[in-house]
C-alpha cells in the first residue's frame, strides 16, 4: 500500500479538471482488482463482473466529486460495487421470475461451469456453501473472510450496524460450517 | 485493515472453515488487469459522449416546477379516476378486438407477403435497369414526339367540343347539309346564265300568248262577232239588255248605261281584232 498513491492525492488530483482524468487512472490501478474481485465474488460469472466493475467505475467516475471524505474512500467504492451486484441479482431474479434459491441454483452452475475457477474441492464445497446464504449474509462474509475487512468497514460498505453485521456473520459462518458438515 | 488481519482468529473457531484454503479460488484471462484500465476509461469516455451529447434540454424552471406539477396531478387524478376515465367503448368492443386484431394481421400479412401476390419473369429486376437506361437513351435520340406531328391551331380547344357534338349532344346539333359548289366553272356560269335567260323569254311569250285578251281574240265567240257590223250588235244590245245581263264590264252597278262609252269600247275591240 505504501507505493502505491494514496487517496488523497488522488481526489486533490480529481478536483482539478486538468488532471481529473489522471485521477482517475490512478484510482483504477489502485481499485480495479479489488473492486473486481468483491464484485466477482457475488457474481460469480467473470463476463458478468465484467460488465459491472465497468457499471461501478462509471458510476464512481460520475459522482467521486460528490465523495466526501469523511469516509474512506475504498469504502465508499465497495458501496457502489455492492449497489450493483445488489441491482443485477435482483434483475437476474425479475427477468427469470424465479426465487432467490433458484438464483443460488444458477450461480451454482455457473461456478461448476466456470472455466476460470482454480479452487480445490474445498473451496468449491465453500463457494458452493456461500450460495446458500442470503445476499447480505454472503456479502459480510465475502468481505470479512476474503478481505479482512473490519466490521466498522463493512459496516459502512452495507450501512448495517457492526452489533447486527456481527450477529449476521456469525449466523452465516455457522450455516456453512454446517454445509461443511453435510457434504463431507 | 492490518490491525484486522489479528481479527481472523476467529477462525480457531470454526475448524471445518479453518482448513479451507482462504485464498481466492477465482481466476480470470490473462492479461486481464492489463487491459482493464484502458478498457474501463474508453467505457467511461464513452458514457460521457452519450451522456454530455444526447441533445435533449427541458424548460426552464421545469424541474423546480416537477413536484409541485405530479402533486396537483396526484390530487387530480382521484377526481377524474373513474374506472372509464370519461372513454367509451362501443359494446362488445373488447370481446371482438381479440378476433379484429388477428383478422387484420392476416390480411397485412397477405397484402405484405414478398411477391404481394404478383410476379415477375425471371431476371426482370436484374436486367430492369439496363432497359430503363436503354430506353432513356432511344427516346433521347428520337427526340420529342411532339416534334414529328402538328395538330391545326385551336384544334384541341375545339376537340372537346366536336367529341361532345358527335356523342352527348349528337341529338341535339342540327346536322348541316352538304354544300356543293354549283358554279365551279365560268363556262357552267354563262351556260345557266344562257338557260336563265332562255326559259324567262319562253315564260313571258307564253303568259302573252296565255293572256286573257290573246285567248280572247283567237275565241269563237270573238271571232264570230268580229264578222257581225257594229251597228248591228249595238242595236242588238239596245234591244236586248236588261237589268239580268251582265253590265259590269262595260257599266257599273246601279249606273245607267253610258251609249257613248259602249260604242267606243266596241269600236276598239273592233279595231284590234282587224
Amino acid at each position: 500500500m505504501s507505493t502505491e498513491v494514496e487517496d488523497a492525492e488522488i481526489l486533490s488530483k480529481f478536483q482539478d479538471e486538468r488532471t481529473r482524468e489522471e485521477a482517475f487512472k490512478l484510482l483504477l490501478k489502485k481499485y480495479q482488482q479489488k473492486i473486481y474481485w468483491h464484485i466477482r465474488r457475488m457474481v460469480i460469472d467473470h463476463d458478468d463482473a465484467d460488465d459491472l466493475v465497468q457499471d461501478a467505475f462509471i458510476k464512481i467516475w460520475k459522482n467521486l466529486g460528490g465523495f466526501r471524505s469523511d469516509a474512506q474512500l475504498y469504502t465508499w467504492m465497495y458501496r457502489i460495487a455492492t449497489n450493483e451486484c445488489i441491482t443485477f441479482l435482483n434483475k437476474k431474479k425479475q427477468r427469470n421470475n424465479v426465487s432467490l434459491d433458484d438464483v443460488a441454483y444458477e450461480l451454482a452452475d455457473s461456478l461448476a461451469d466456470s472455466t476460470y475457477f482454480n479452487g480445490d474441492q474445498a473451496q468449491r464445497k465453500l463457494q458452493e456453501a456461500l450460495l446458500t446464504l442470503p445476499e447480505k449474509q454472503r456479502l459480510v462474509f465475502n468481505m470479512k473472510y476474503f478481505d479482512d475487512m473490519k466490521y466498522e468497514e463493512i459496516s459502512q460498505v452495507v450501512g448495517t450496524s457492526v452489533g447486527a453485521l456481527k450477529a449476521s456473520f456469525h449466523l452465516a459462518v455457522k450455516k456453512i460450517e454446517a454445509y461443511l458438515l453435510s457434504k463431507d | 485493515m492490518k490491525s484486522d488481519m489479528e481479527n481472523r482468529d476467529w477462525l480457531n473457531d470454526y475448524k471445518l472453515l479453518k482448513q479451507v484454503n482462504s485464498a481466492n479460488p477465482f481466476a480470470v484471462p490473462d492479461g486481464y488487469f492489463d487491459s482493464l484500465t484502458d478498457r474501463i476509461v474508453s467505457f467511461k469516455n464513452l458514457n460521457d459522449v452519450t451522456n454530455n451529447e444526447t441533445g435533449f434540454t427541458v424548460p426552464e424552471n421545469y424541474f423546480e416546477e416537477l413536484s409541485n406539477n405530479i402533486q396537483s396531478r396526484i390530487a387530480i387524478a382521484p377526481i377524474i379516476g373513474s374506472n372509464n376515465q370519461g372513454f367509451d367503448v362501443p359494446e362488445g368492443y373488447f370481446e371482438e378486438l381479440s378476433g379484429n386484431i388477428q383478422s387484420r394481421i392476416a390480411i397485412e400479412q397477405v397484402a405484405n407477403s414478398a411477391d404481394n401476390g404478383f410476379d415477375v419473369p425471371e431476371g426482370y429486376f436484374d436486367n430492369l435497369e439496363q432497359q430503363v437506361k436503354s430506353r432513356i437513351l432511344v427516346e433521347a435520340a428520337l427526340g420529342d414526339p411532339d416534334d414529328h406531328f402538328g395538330v391545326p391551331q385551336g384544334y384541341f380547344n375545339e376537340l372537346n367540343q366536336n367529341i361532345l357534338n358527335k356523342t352527348v349532344n349528337f341529338s341535339k346539333v342540327k346536322r348541316s347539309g352538304v354544300i356543293r359548289k354549283m358554279f365551279a366553272s365560268t363556262a357552267f356560269k354563262y351556260a345557266t346564265a344562257a338557260c336563265f335567260a332562255l326559259v324567262l323569254g319562253g315564260g313571258i311569250l307564253l303568259s302573252e300568248l296565255n293572256s286573257p285578251a290573246n285567248e280572247h281574240k283567237n275565241s269563237f265567240l270573238h271571232k264570230e262577232l268580229s264578222v257581225v257590223p257594229i251597228d248591228d250588235i249595238k242595236n242588238y244590245l239596245q234591244l236586248n239588255v236588261d237589268a239580268g245581263d251582265a253590265q259590269q264590264t262595260v257599266a257599273t252597278e246601279g249606273v245607267a248605261v253610258d251609249a257613248n262609252s259602249l260604242k267606243n269600247a266596241l269600236q276598239e275591240d273592233a279595231d284590234s281584232v282587224q
